[in-house]
């Protein structure tokens, strides 16, 4: 069963709707305004009886300035970030206007304010002169109430003032259609006191302003929504709510004029709302099915690309798999044969001193040197590549406490260094520990590394920001480098000074980059030879940046 | 005194030779027994034709036919070959390896260096502790 007071299913409005509506809502303002001022001039003028006996009976003064206020709150309360207080202030008047009138029906106390304006010598549709009917009176307290409850934009508030509104708006309804028909209980509640058509038709466009004003809550949101029930309810509802009274329009002028009698003007009412309605039917159900058959074949792309996601997950899991045994092999067999020359040189050194002349040990010397060089180069290999493979965690790091203690392991490692390290205090970031631990032990490592040749140095560690992301960066006042060959720095085994002159093997930097970039940040340098450098990579928190979520 | 022989589980000649080499020159006069593979370690400690118990095992982790941690895990599963000192010597670095290793009853894990002087100084760093500090859990049918 379809629930229009809680739909289940909230599908966003759409924002090219929700303008119009609330352009409408504040046109409907304007317009119950003029209408109010409209009957105030009639009532100036002296134009009550005329139009009286020629159209119809003019609604009330105190109706017509309710119409005037209620008008202009709502034009108020359409207006994005306006004033709330004078919206208010005019919904209140009108409240008050209401609930005063209605006081005085209740009690049969007269307030003295019902002929404040103007003397009302028509005696239409009432029994004490001047006094707005009872049914028009509550209409005005529902909508004065509704329109106090709209500027905030609390929930709860908007769905009883859409509620208030859609009450006050069958008052009116029922009062058009007892016109309409010429039956007077459904516009008057005692014989002879009753709602003014204009009246009756303002309160239900009045009604339909409030609902507009706030699209995207409530009643209104589901007029306002994307999906196939905006399109249906946008379709349907004009027609629920006009078509019945322009095919009774006709017949009931026949009826007046004696040319039908009322069942013979029914009936074909009846014939035609039928007509109407399976036109309206169909026609909503072909434009449904339409959408049904699109959102069908988009569902079908959907499965595609999703099979064709999972087919490229399963072979590039697959090749992660085989990646993992390469490097599992790699490290048992390449380096067994490495060990093998070391070991024997060595032998060979050792057993055959006696034959071996200088020349050949310092051969075997080289030939050690360089299988160890290779151990090394396979062991940073695989951790490289180590740092691509394994699966990472989110956690929050201290960075702070990381760097200290990094920095107190390079200085056990060379005391005679006179090194002073200043790491600034609560540098915090997200993700993974032994990952960020290895960054900053290459980049600290690195400082350390290219300020060996100094009496003394200064390591910098700190916290900056970059394009709105956290960022940390490492400062050293050694060797530096030439920013013509910034590019070359993170590349795997690329070394911008020879071996002799500062050791390694061009991996350090390579790995870091890769860790960040898995962390969805960036790294990048900055220097000059002889001047130092600095190191500064972003780690995006959870959330921000396209940060892997393995 | 009983004699403390070694059992080294290892299939590289090379590696072999070198941590014979390793043991001579630490002056660890032990009785070094070697299994070429798996299966074959696995027949000298446990089942019909088991050898009398040596008092440590360094076994290799790449092997032909039974993998070291496949002979770690059985050598665990047997009650005489239980609480046997059992040392993993590897080139692996990997952690799952070391975690393997220690998770299925490894007493120590030595990554095997590249560098000679290294290789030699692990081993005799090993031979002393395991053959020399290290008291031994007794053995009710030890030779």
């Amino acid at each position: 069963m379809l629930s229009l007071a809680s739909p289940t299913v909230v599908i966003p409005s759409a924002p090219a709707l929700v303008a119009r509506y609330r352009a409408a809502s504040a046109a409907i303002g304007v317009l119950v305004s003029a209408l109010g001022a409209a009957m105030l001039a009639g009532w100036t003028f002296g134009l009550q009886h005329l139009l009286h006996h020629g159209i119809g009976p003019l609604m009330k003064p105190n109706a017509a300035v309710c119409f005037i206020l209620t008008g202009l709150s709502l034009v108020l309360a359409c207006r994005e970030g306006g004033a709330r207080a004078p919206s208010a202030a005019l919904a209140a008047a009108a409240a008050l206007i209401g609930l005063a009138t209605m006081a005085e029906w209740g009690t049969g106390i007269d307030l003295r304010f019902d002929e404040l304006l103007f003397r009302d010598d028509t005696l239409a549709y009432t029994s004490v002169p001047g006094r707005i009917a009872p049914n028009t009176a509550l209409a005005f307290a529902l909508l004065g109430v509704a329109l106090l409850l709209l500027p905030s934009g609390e929930r709860l508030r908007l769905r009883i003032a859409q509620a208030l509104a859609i009450a006050a708006m069958a008052i009116g309804a029922v009062a058009c259609a007892g016109h309409l028909y010429g039956v007077s209980p459904l516009f008057a509640v005692a014989r002879r006191t009753g709602m003014a058509l204009p009246a009756a038709v303002g309160l239900v466009l009045l009604g339909a302003g409030v609902l507009l004003a706030r699209p995207e809550t409530g009643t209104s949101a589901l007029l306002a929504s994307g999906g196939a029930g905006g399109t249906l309810a946008r379709w349907l509802l004009p027609v629920a709510a006009v078509v019945p009274a322009l095919l009774a329009l006709p017949g009931q002028a026949g009826v007046r004029a004696g040319i039908l009698d009322q069942a013979y003007a029914s009936a074909l009412v009846t014939v035609g709302l039928t007509g109407v309605l399976a036109w309206v039917v169909l026609a909503s159900a072909r434009s449904l099915d339409a959408r049904d058959e699109a959102r069908r074949e988009r569902e079908r792309q959907v499965e595609r690309l999703n099979a064709e996601l999972q087919r490229r997950a399963i072979e590039l899991s697959a090749v992660n798999k085989e990646l993992e045994a390469f490097c599992y092999s790699v490290s048992h067999d390449l380096r067994a044969p490495l060990r093998s020359i070391d070991g024997f040189g060595q032998a060979l050194v050792e057993d055959c001193e006696a034959v071996l002349p200088p020349v050949g040990v310092s051969h075997v010397g080289r030939i050690r040197a360089a299988s160890q060089r290779m151990g090394h180069l396979i062991d940073d290999l695989l951790q490289l590549s180590r740092v691509t493979r394994v699966a990472m965690r989110r956690e929050p790091v201290d960075v702070s406490t990381l760097a200290r203690e990094i920095a107190a392991e390079l200085s056990r490692g060379t005391p005679a260094r006179k090194v002073t390290f200043e790491i600034e205090a609560g540098l915090a970031a997200q993700g993974d520990p032994g990952l960020l631990r290895l960054v900053l032990e290459n980049l600290l490592g690195n400082a350390f590394k290219f300020t060996s040749k100094r009496a003394s140095a200064r390591i910098v560690v700190g916290g900056t920001t970059r394009d709105g992301l956290p960022a940390f960066f490492v400062r050293d006042d050694g060797a530096g480098f030439d920013m013509a060959y910034a590019g070359k720095l993170f590349g795997a085994f690329q070394r911008l000074h020879g071996a002799a002159e500062f050791g390694g093997t061009g991996i350090g930097l390579a790995s870091a980059q890769r860790i960040v970039r898995r962390h969805g940040g960036e790294i990048w340098a900055e220097g000059a030879v002889e001047q130092g450098a600095t190191f500064t990579f972003t780690l995006p928190a959870r959330g921000q940046g396209e940060g892997e979520a393995t | 005194m009983t004699e403390k022989v070694i059992l080294l589980v290892e299939d590289n000649p090379d590696d072999e030779a070198l941590m014979i080499r390793a043991f001579q020159r630490s002056k660890l006069a032990n009785r070094i027994d070697v299994a070429r593979d798996g299966a074959e370690a696995l027949a000298y400690l446990v089942g019909p034709s088991a050898r009398p118990m040596p008092t440590l095992v360094i076994l290799d982790l790449k092997l032909p036919k039974v993998d070291g941690l496949e002979v770690l895990r059985r050598l665990r599963a047997e009650e005489r070959t239980r609480t046997l000192p059992v040392v993993v010597l590897t080139s692996s670095r990997e952690e799952q390896d070391l975690v393997e290793s220690y998770r299925l009853g490894a007493n120590s894990y030595v990554r095997k260096p590249v560098d000679f002087i290294q290789f030699a100084d692990a081993t005799q760093t090993l031979g002393l502790y395991w053959l020399v500090v290290n008291e031994p859990p007794p053995q009710k049918d030890r030779a």
